[in-house]
């Protein structure tokens, strides 16, 4: 009896004990990188880490080789990382391997499909690894996107095939889709479609979306969540709207000295310039530079970009400025620009 | 993973009926030609199943399939054991028609039209298809080794280095076998009684083929090993 009630109490804890597990994986990050590095002999991926929560979209923004597509494909498996900790929908990406992959629609930055074959057999051979597939969805997906099922892949047009990957990536239904750049190289209008797919999708809040890009307007869109990398490491990464709430433009006409101000000689004109350029520099090597990724002084005016703007910061710009100075919002090309520009010239 | 194989064996049906035809050719012109039909059909076996390998993954490598494959919810070992497994099953088939040709080619179409070297042979037809399993057999197990060779190069070097490698191999191979059979013709050199009974019994062929599939499954591992270590892209 006594062996039968401990029997009891062993399998009721085990439960507890999976459904407190399944709870916490039902709750834990679509996505979360930690750490992760790789190493190649010209590149270098340093600890790069950010987390997408579920329920939203990230766009992860980079210029050309910044390390977005490996990235991508250390999550993939498909790199294998020299460090870090990656977790997908709460699971570890190469133990849970082919588990995570049946909650996770990914499209690559070339679509890569048997080319001889009809988007009708590749949805056939596609679905027989999904237990979630959902034949008449795919079908339907085709039909909106304007793709003959019976048409051999290799006859489609390179939108076409991202129409198709895309196709492919939704119809088992995915807790979590992955893209890599799939707008790039497309006309407007199928990159339109394309974004309103993406938005679609997180209509259900279960659904997280992840896209890399290096086209900022489509982040602008339909983003919630964006991570900035650049030459392997990871800038910036935070809601949108808080990151383009704390980066701002800022200008201000060079504050001259007093007997420079309606001076009509060039020379003391000249001199006072020097002064106040001296004088801007020098703040900008001190505690206020810490909060600009970039600046320039241009003639008789100073332009930089805020990467932490704040009530603080205007006063002590006003201070410097001797005046108030104008803000401005950026968007996030420019916040792309000046993270480069300001990493060339470090 | 039977999806997989079943894949491989579709997309190179076109190849495969080619090759299948091309076979027939050879054992009915031989047949007509009066000449021993089994070594040249053995030797087209071969190649055929290099060609089904090469064309096979030369689409893989074409469309990127492999990236396609590792997208999917599947392990590095189905991607891997399943190529390997689709390029045993078509050999064997190709042995199995091989064996069928020569054995027709040999025991009916030349007897009956009193042509070729089988024309006049004392051995009944039973004892001309078990010769002609054994030389099969043979030529079968050296096969598996060329194909364990190419596709480990190919999941380790990518296409393009393993077919120019192996294309070296086979050449190679070649070679040597050619200068081995001068050398033993000039010098009119009898192999010893221990090897041609070898070569009558059923020992000889068994070896080849065990030693063949022991490599096979070899290169299989090697291949799995050296994928789970390395990038995909």
């Amino acid at each position: 009896m006594a062996v039968t009630v401990a029997g009891t109490a062993a399998t009721v804890a085990t439960e507890a004990a999976a459904v407190k597990g399944a709870r916490e994986l039902a709750e834990a990050p679509a996505l979360m990188l930690s750490a992760v590095g790789k190493r190649y002999p010209k590149f270098e991926l340093k600890d790069v880490s950010f987390v997408l929560p579920r329920g939203y979209i990230m766009g992860f923004i980079g210029p050309n080789g910044a390390g977005k597509s490996t990235t991508i494909k250390i999550v993939m498996n498909m790199v294998r990382k020299s460090r870090g900790t990656v977790k997908v929908l709460g699971l570890d990406h190469v133990a849970f391997e082919t588990e995570v992959k049946r909650h996770v629609g990914y499209l690559g930055e070339e679509p890569h499909f048997y080319e001889e074959v009809s988007p009708a057999w590749l949805g056939g051979f596609v679905g027989k690894y999904y237990p979630t597939w959902d034949a008449g969805f795919y079908r339907a997906t085709l039909r909106r996107f304007g793709i003959e099922p019976s048409k051999p892949v290799k006859a489609l047009s390179k939108g076409m095939k991202v129409k198709l990957g895309l196709a492919l990536a939704l119809s088992h239904k995915p807790e979590l889709l992955i893209l890599d750049e799939p707008t790039s190289g497309l006309d407007p209008v199928v990159r339109h479609d394309v974004l309103a797919e993406l938005m679609s999708v997180i209509q259900d809040e279960k659904r997280s979306v992840f896209f890399s890009t290096h086209i900022t307007q489509d982040v602008e869109k339909v983003a919630d969540y964006v991570t900035f990398i650049n030459e392997g490491r990871v800038v910036i990464s935070d809601v949108k709207d808080d990151v383009l709430a704390r980066w701002k433009k800022v200008s201000f006409p060079l504050p001259l000295p007093p007997y420079a101000r309606g001076a009509s000689d060039p020379a003391r004109i000249e001199l006072g310039l020097a002064e106040a350029r001296e004088r801007v520099e020098r703040a900008m090597r001190g505690a206020l530079g810490k909060a600009f990724a970039s600046h320039k002084i241009d003639g008789l005016t100073f332009t930089g970009i805020t990467r932490a703007f704040s009530g603080d910061v205007e006063r002590e710009i006003s201070q410097l400025a001797e005046t108030r100075p104008r803000v401005i919002p950026v968007s996030l090309d420019e916040i792309l620009v000046a993270i480069v520009r300001g990493s060339e010239t470090c | 993973m039977l999806d997989l194989v079943w894949k491989d064996i579709i997309q190179g049906r076109r190849a495969l009926a080619f090759y299948l035809a091309v076979g027939a050719a050879i054992a009915l012109g031989l047949t007509f030609a009066m000449s021993d039909v089994g070594a040249v059909v053995a030797l087209q076996m071969t190649l055929s199943v290099y060609g089904f390998a090469v064309k096979s993954t030369y689409d893989d490598d074409k469309h990127g399939a492999l990236l396609f494959l590792k997208g999917l919810p599947l392990s590095d070992a189905a991607i891997v054991v399943s190529k390997f497994v689709s390029t045993f099953v078509v050999a064997v088939g190709f042995a199995v028609f091989s064996w069928g040709l020569c054995v027709v080619a040999e025991g009916f179409l030349g007897p009956s039209l009193r042509l070729g070297a089988a024309a006049g042979a004392p051995q009944g037809l039973s004892g001309l298809a078990w010769q002609i399993l054994l030389s099969v057999a043979a030529f079968f197990g050296a096969l598996l080794v060329v194909m364990a060779v190419y596709l480990a190069m190919f999941f380790c070097l990518g296409y393009a280095r393993a077919a120019a490698y192996n294309r070296v191999v086979m050449l190679g191979l070649f070679a040597v076998i050619m200068a081995a059979s001068a050398v033993f013709q000039r010098a009119r050199v009898q192999p010893p009684e221990w090897a041609q009974a070898l070569g009558r019994s059923w020992a000889a062929p068994l070896l080849a083929v065990c030693a063949g599939l022991a490599v096979y499954a070899a290169g299989c591992a090697a291949s799995l090993w050296w994928v789970r270590r390395r990038d995909w892209s």
